[in-house]
């Protein structure tokens, strides 16, 4: 054969198998990079995980507009459902990141209103969470992501023409065919129930909160930066000239976590971030358009106070451990944040109040005395927490 | 920019083909300018900032190169070599070693530098030795004057450029001034198969075997003991992964270059294979060893003064060549074991020829090539190693003195069963497969004529169907797993 002929063939061929290649990961569009459109038992369960979670969720917040979009961390991310019934239908889409912090989100969510304008955020704030960190050194896959400038083009030429794209069309197919839900779902929510290994409740309590406790990072090495409060009002502010309606909402963690956090002498910091939000969303706020609003979701509630079973088969049903809420109670703060009761039955009157200049001391004060409520109720826990804290204080 | 990223093999290098193809039916030489012009945006798309040392580099050693031509008949040519060699070396010392002895001068004697951190300039090593190289061919009259043109794309062509192989001045510059074969598909068909098969040992075999190596070296230098199975495993995964990593760049880069029409010198030829350290030492970075041999180990008197003088010349080169590849001690003791190896081969064979012994049979040869590899082996740990003292614990490792700790349930990179599967099979293949220039030796890859492999004789590329789809299929693989590139290990040196 000339050597003509021969690389006539071996490209021919070479295209071909890329051709073809490229179809399959189009058309089952793994990562839901292509189209939003799924074939429901064929290429439904999506899997946002595979190639970055945030590599993929800019994809999506660049290419697919939305009417709500949620920021936050893991505990937004595992929490608020877009297809929660409270939402009534409405294109929402959870951005939330695991591992996150305000920079990150401040830079997502200025990214999102580059490329929609949605019809309302919701922010899911948190004191501190982990990483612990205000840099972006622990978003694992940020500097790949067009979040932080890459490019689209050689992200979605790597979706065409890629093992793991490939792999995981196979792997959707696979779920899809048997209606199984992936926990990386394409509306950027982490679906925890689909997670087929169980929780033990007790010991993933005491395993996060030892995270928190660590002796110089998380709640022992928190340092009070002004910057976090100023970076989330320019996202504020940037929504808000966008006609956006901002909804933000103080993590509701769990009563062990606000113990931790009071033996520990955190609770006017604490109180203090709760003021500035208010402060900043109050400036954020023109007279025109819908008024930024603030919830606190953290007070000692029939949720946050909810009992942890001491059998490792027993299911909670608000809480998967002290910082992470399940779906259920993201449901109540969604039905909370946009008045939806009636979508998703009655929300408990202790639980969630809008902060304003004019009750968030009384609303602080509440909390205070959720505190002493609490610790009568369950002095046990509450020993528990201290105890905690005690053993891993810094000798 | 990486041979292995799709900006080069979707975006570079299409748009040089397609220049050099254009431009070529024009003239040779504007196709060679083409090819020049290309190289210094290859190198300079690394950091254009960082590139101006090759640029002064080529300069000043064409210039050197210059006068040489002019009085290396008479009293002035040693001294003039000696600057332009002194003023290569102390730019290489400058960019890879002051950082270093600044280091040792305040570990060992207290006395602080204070210097900042010299980013080193890309394949500095590389283009410094080709010149050196260079510049000594002209004293000794085997190189002539060269064009700029010419003189600058013999150091920057870009196959080459960054991690060899470490060409020669007589090789190349034949090749530029004349076509050596006429047909541009010949050239394309063969040395695309080369690159081809390059291409998928660094993406189907080099990278999926490095998280097997890098996981028990990791765990060594924090100190962590490691059991007899993670650090065979490390040290074997690393074994496979420097020569496929390497070799591959190598055949790409000959690849590359037959692409183009010239051909490079080879620089591995199964060196696993190797029943001896001496034949390893002949198989492994064959331009480096030449270069060595050429232009350190004959001129400090090689052979000529004995056995002892030959030894010490040995260790000498031997250390220096450790030290080349980065400064650190554990490459120097990476480059020492070497010098002691290769003593302990000369002396074997001296004392086995006083005794009349003849070749090795078949047991013999196989004892040499497992004695080799091992030595081989336990070499490698100093050179992966970013500690001595992580080298230590690897070896302690791997001699049991933490136990063997074999695998258990969950699988992790520092010990698993996946890990040192996958390191045996490709030790396995690089121990009985032909090599790449074998393969194509139909074609005449290289320089140097190829020997016929012993085994797998039949596996010859040819521009047949059968070759296209099965090349085609390697090309998909490695096109699908192309979009994480990684830098070659030999573009650190």
């Amino acid at each position: 054969m000339a050597a003509g002929r021969y690389l006539k063939a071996f490209f021919g061929l070479f295209a071909a198998g890329l051709a073809a290649v490229a179809l399959i990961n189009l058309v089952v569009d793994p990562y839901a990079s292509f189209h939003w459109r799924d074939i429901r038992g064929f290429n439904d369960q999506k899997h946002l995980k595979r190639g970055g979670g945030r590599v993929n969720k800019a994809v999506i917040l660049s290419r697919y507009p939305f009417d709500l979009l949620f920021f936050g961390t893991s505990r937004a991310e595992l929490g608020l459902d877009p297809n929660s019934p409270a939402l009534g239908g409405v294109a929402a889409f959870n951005a939330s990141q695991a591992g996150t912090n305000m920079t990150e989100i401040r830079i997502e969510a200025l990214f999102a209103a580059r490329h929609q304008t949605p019809r309302a955020i919701v922010i899911g704030l948190d004191f501190i969470a982990p990483p612990f960190t205000d840099d972006l050194s622990a978003a694992a896959d940020f500097p790949d992501s067009p979040f932080a400038g890459r490019s689209l083009a050689p992200i979605l030429l790597e979706r065409l023409l890629s093992w793991h794209a490939l792999v995981d069309c196979f792997t959707v197919i696979g779920h899809s065919v048997r209606h199984k839900p992936d926990p990386f779902t394409k509306f950027g929510y982490y679906d925890r129930t689909a997670v087929r290994s169980g929780i033990d409740h007790r010991k993933a309590f005491t395993q996060v909160l030892l995270e928190f406790l660590e002796p110089r990072s998380g709640y022992r090495g928190y340092v009070h930066r002004p910057e976090r409060v100023t970076q989330l009002a320019e996202v504020v502010a940037r929504y808000h000239a966008m006609g956006t309606r901002v909804l933000l909402f103080v993590s509701p963690v769990h009563a062990h976590q606000l113990e931790a956090m009071w033996d520990l002498g955190l609770f006017p910091a604490f109180e203090q971030w709760k003021r500035d939000l208010v402060a900043m969303a109050a400036q954020a706020d023109h007279g025109e358009g819908a008024p930024v609003q603030v919830w606190d979701f953290s007070g000692y509630s029939s949720i946050t106070a909810e009992r942890i079973p001491e059998q490792s088969d027993a299911r909670m049903r608000w809480y998967w451990e002290s910082s992470h809420y399940t779906k259920d109670t993201g449901d109540l703060v969604l039905a909370r944040l946009f008045s939806a009761e009636d979508r998703v039955g009655a929300v408990p009157a202790d639980f969630g109040v809008r902060l304003s200049p004019d009750n968030v001391e009384a609303a602080l004060a509440s909390i205070r005395a959720g505190h002493d409520w609490y610790a009568k109720t369950f002095p046990d826990e509450v020993e528990a927490v201290r105890n905690l804290v005690r053993s891993t204080a810094p000798r | 920019m990486l041979f292995n990223s799709p900006l080069f093999l979707l975006g570079f290098l299409p748009i040089c083909l397609l220049v050099f193809r254009l431009l070529g039916r024009v003239s040779w030489t504007a196709a060679l300018a083409s090819l020049t012009v290309a190289s210094f945006i290859f190198y300079a798309w690394w950091d254009p900032v960082h590139s101006w040392p090759m640029a002064v580099s080529i300069l000043g050693n064409f210039v050197c190169g210059l006068v040489l031509v002019r009085v290396r008949g008479g009293r002035w040519g040693t001294p003039v070599l000696a600057l332009g060699v002194g003023l290569n070396l102390a730019m290489l010392g400058w960019f890879k070693y002051a950082g270093f002895i600044a280091a040792n001068l305040e570990h060992l004697a207290g006395i602080r530098v204070g210097l900042d951190p010299i980013l080193l300039p890309l394949g500095i090593s590389f283009f410094t030795f080709t010149q050196i190289a260079y510049l000594v061919d002209v004293r000794r009259k085997v190189a002539s004057e060269p064009g700029l043109m010419n003189y600058s794309l013999f150091v920057t062509f870009f196959p080459h450029l960054i991690a060899g192989p470490i060409i020669h001045h007589k090789e190349m510059m034949p090749q530029f001034e004349s076509r050596r074969r006429h047909v541009f598909a010949d050239d394309f068909a063969a040395g695309s198969a080369l690159f081809i098969i390059g291409l998928s040992k660094k993406l189907l075999f080099a990278d999926p075997v490095a998280q097997f190596a890098s996981g028990a070296f990791v765990a060594a230098a924090q100190g962590d003991p490691l059991g007899m199975f993670a650090a065979w495993q490390g040290a074997l995964a690393y074994t496979v992964q420097i020569y496929f990593d390497f070799s591959a760049y190598s055949d790409m880069a000959v690849g590359l270059a037959r692409m183009f029409g010239i051909d490079l010198p080879v620089n591995f030829n199964s060196p696993y294979q190797a029943d001896s350290i001496i034949e390893f030492w002949r198989r492994w970075h064959m331009t480096l060893s030449r270069f060595l041999r050429d232009y350190l180990y004959v001129p400090l008197g090689g052979n000529r003064h004995g056995p002892w003088r030959r030894h010490l010349n040995l260790m000498a080169v031997m250390l220096i060549g450790g030290l080349w590849h980065g400064a650190a001690w554990t490459f120097m003791v990476w480059g020492g074991l070497h010098g002691l190896y290769l003593i302990t081969n000369h002396l074997w064979r001296e004392v086995r020829q006083r005794r009349g012994a003849g070749p090795s049979g078949p047991l013999g040869r196989a004892a040499g090539v497992a004695a080799t590899l091992l030595a081989v082996v336990v070499a490698w740990v100093f050179f992966r190693a970013t500690s001595f003292d992580g080298a230590l614990a690897m070896l302690a490792g791997m001699a049991g003195l933490n136990g063997i700790g074999l695998p258990t349930g969950a699988e992790s990179a520092t010990a698993s069963w996946q890990g040192m599967g996958l390191a045996l099979a490709l030790l396995g293949l690089s121990l009985v497969a032909p090599n790449s220039q074998q393969i194509m030796r139909h074609c005449h890859p290289g320089l140097a004529p190829v020997a016929a492999p012993d085994r797998f004789g039949g596996l010859v590329w040819q521009p047949t169907l059968r070759w296209a789809a099965a090349l085609a299929v390697l090309a998909l693989a490695s096109t699908f797993s192309l979009w994480s590139p990684t830098e070659f290990l030999y573009y650190r040196f």
